[in-house]
């Protein structure tokens, strides 16, 4: 079990660094492009879809397992924070079968939509050139697989008594820069 | 009428599961998902369910947020900003309260390279607080000074709360940010005031600043401000002059704040690493719930709700203040436990079609509904930015006593709102004249 953790938190991680490079190769991308636009006159075909096609679902979705990890997920504690500790931890492994179950969905949805795409070849015209957008339909599937992972060892250990702490915030979440998200 | 059934129906499961703390973002799929189901059975269900997750997330007006997030997050990390209250006390600390009207200041500059009240807050804390209290301020009015403050960083372009409001409504983001600058000033102006009129009447809660400045000195301090001048010029020159998009302006600034942090030799390996992964987790973070909120809009849209609303507000013979004062309550209530793009990425799909109908301006609205959900961040149980402050002064202060010294402030933020309401003019000029 612990194993299983371990492995899953190094995916969540790895996932994670992937993520935090494409935001970095995404801004130097458009700088590049606005440089070379106004600068020179030039447009670099396919920035567009390569950014709103590649590099955002990417960043939005690749990262989702460590959010959870870090607990930057947004939920409301008010009412249930007056509860006894009995019924708020039943309600926490409720909470998190839903969103085991919901990301478990996504997965299986967005992997059969990934595989009719790539049947299909789908692509998208960027200044008169075709640019294959069918491999950026698997970055859904990976993102919402690898935060079901995280989910199920999560429900997994508590239930077992060896509590991880999944979406407990640690020492990096309770900072408050990451802590709530950009509001 | 089925349909408005199911659809209001649906919103109150949403409600429920929100409050038993399943995530904003999962409650929002959840319920889309199922009431779709419900209305139109199984197959226009799984087929947006499938569709939409990705469709949202590969849209080009959305690219902004992630770029915006980096320049704030690097600015934060690089230490940008420092210089900012640096100056602004070495001109101003002659003033009753000037140490806390220098940090009012220093967020308002600050928020100029932010679009984030908790990030602002959390900037000028740091710095402010620590100085007031070497001068013997109180601990309210330092404390309740940042954590108010920190609420110009949403109201100041750039805003991800405007960005995000701009695409559901479909209104360009350049004219909410123009809107916004206004109202973060007055919000500032306000704030000001606020610390002239406490300090002046209880000299004892900000003892006057004994230390003499030269005009040498000050003209130095200035100096060090430049990294956040020189990003405001390029950043919004490049914006409101139609240069740029939002996102290449975002772009721009996020990789100008590298080079300047470069020049300025603060640039570090662990900040750059630290900016770029609290930008991804964010982003997936405000992105989940976004997608959901997305489902929600097409799930009410069909179900015939937001048009029963509209009619229902209609009928009413509301008065358009009247309106707003309910609206205000909303997200005053609202602001008590949520915090602020999750409350709106809640309201908007039922809010749009109503104001649609009532013909008011759409820049206007997202300006004052920023305003609305900003004041959330400060007022209790659930004020974020007071929670910041916290994190920062340890135990000095208390979070009552924070809270405490934020109500001074919040006297200000009325007659701001009031102001906007009274005379949307204030908030649809710059548009207007620049749009």
């Amino acid at each position: 079990m612990r194993r299983l953790m371990a492995w899953v938190d190094r995916l969540a991680a790895g996932l994670g660094l992937v993520a935090d490079a494409l935001v970095a190769l995404m801004m130097l991308h458009i700088a590049f492009e606005v440089m070379m636009r106004y600068v020179f006159g030039i447009s670099v075909p396919g920035t567009l879809t390569l950014v709103s096609k590649y590099y955002l679902p990417a960043v939005v979705f690749l990262p989702l397992a460590l959010a959870e990890r870090r607990g930057n997920h947004i939920s409301v504690e008010v009412l249930t924070q007056l509860m006894p500790q009995r019924v708020q931890g039943v309600l926490d492994v409720l909470a998190r079968l839903l969103a085991m179950t919901v990301f478990g969905v996504l997965t299986y949805q967005t992997w059969l939509d990934a595989m009719k795409k790539t049947r299909t070849g789908a692509f998208e015209l960027d200044f008169g050139y075709q640019f294959i957008t069918w491999p950026s339909y698997y970055l859904l599937p990976i993102g919402f697989g690898a935060i079901t992972l995280v989910l199920v060892c999560g429900i997994l250990s508590t239930l077992s008594g060896h509590d991880a702490g999944t979406g407990a915030p640690d020492a990096e979440a309770a900072s408050p820069l990451v802590d709530r998200r950009g509001a | 009428m089925a349909g408005t059934e199911i659809g209001l129906g649906g919103l109150a499961v949403l409600l429920v599961l929100i409050l038993l703390r399943v995530p904003i973002g999962i409650s929002l799929i959840t319920v889309s998902f199922g009431g779709i189901w419900v209305l139109l059975g199984p197959r226009p269900a799984w087929g947006i369910l499938t569709a939409i997750p990705h469709d949202f997330a590969t849209s080009w007006a959305l690219t902004s947020v992630p770029m915006f997030l980096l320049m704030g997050f690097f600015c934060y990390q690089a230490g940008l900003t420092t210089g900012l209250f640096d100056a602004a006390r070495k001109w101003l600390s002659v003033l009753p309260g000037g140490l806390a009207i220098a940090s009012i200041f220093g967020s308002a500059g600050f928020a100029a390279v932010t679009g984030s009240s908790v990030a602002c807050a959390a900037a000028m804390g740091k710095i402010a607080v620590p100085e007031m209290f070497r001068y013997g301020y109180d601990g309210r009015l330092a404390t309740g000074t940042v954590a108010a403050a920190g609420t110009i960083g949403a109201l100041i372009p750039p805003s991800i709360i405007m960005i995000i409001y701009g695409i559901f409504a479909q209104v360009p983001i350049t004219q909410l940010f123009l809107g916004g600058i206004i109202a973060g000033l007055l919000t500032a102006a306000g704030y000001v005031i606020v610390v002239l009129v406490v300090a002046t009447l209880r000299p004892d809660l900000a003892p006057p600043v004994e230390e003499r400045v030269s005009y040498a000195e000050r003209i130095a301090a200035l100096g060090e401000v430049w990294p956040v001048l020189l990003l405001i010029a390029g950043v919004f020159g490049g914006l409101f002059s139609g240069v740029f998009t939002p996102t290449e302006a975002g772009a721009a600034g996020a990789l100008l704040s590298v080079l300047i942090a470069a020049l300025k030799r603060t640039l570090t390996l662990t900040a750059l690493r630290d900016a770029l992964s609290e930008t991804a987790r964010t982003t997936a973070a405000v992105f989940i719930i976004a997608i959901g909120a997305s489902l929600l809009t097409r799930f009410l849209t069909l179900s015939g709700v937001g048009k029963f609303l509209s009619a229902y507000v209609i009928s009413l013979g509301a008065d358009p203040l009247v309106l707003m004062l309910g609206i205000a309550l909303m997200y005053l209530v609202l602001g008590l436990f949520l915090e602020p793009i999750g409350a709106m990425l809640l309201t908007i799909p039922v809010l749009l079609p109503i104001m649609h109908s009532t013909g008011m301006s759409l820049v206007w609205f997202g300006v004052v509904v920023t305003k609305f959900l900003e004041i959330g961040m400060i007022t209790p149980p659930i004020g974020l930015n007071v929670f910041v402050i916290k994190g920062v002064v340890g135990d000095l202060v208390t979070t009552t006593r924070i809270f405490y010294g934020v109500l001074w402030f919040l006297i200000a933020d009325l007659v701001v709102v009031a102001l906007l309401m009274a005379f949307p003019q204030i908030v649809l000029y710059l548009p207007e004249l620049l749009g």
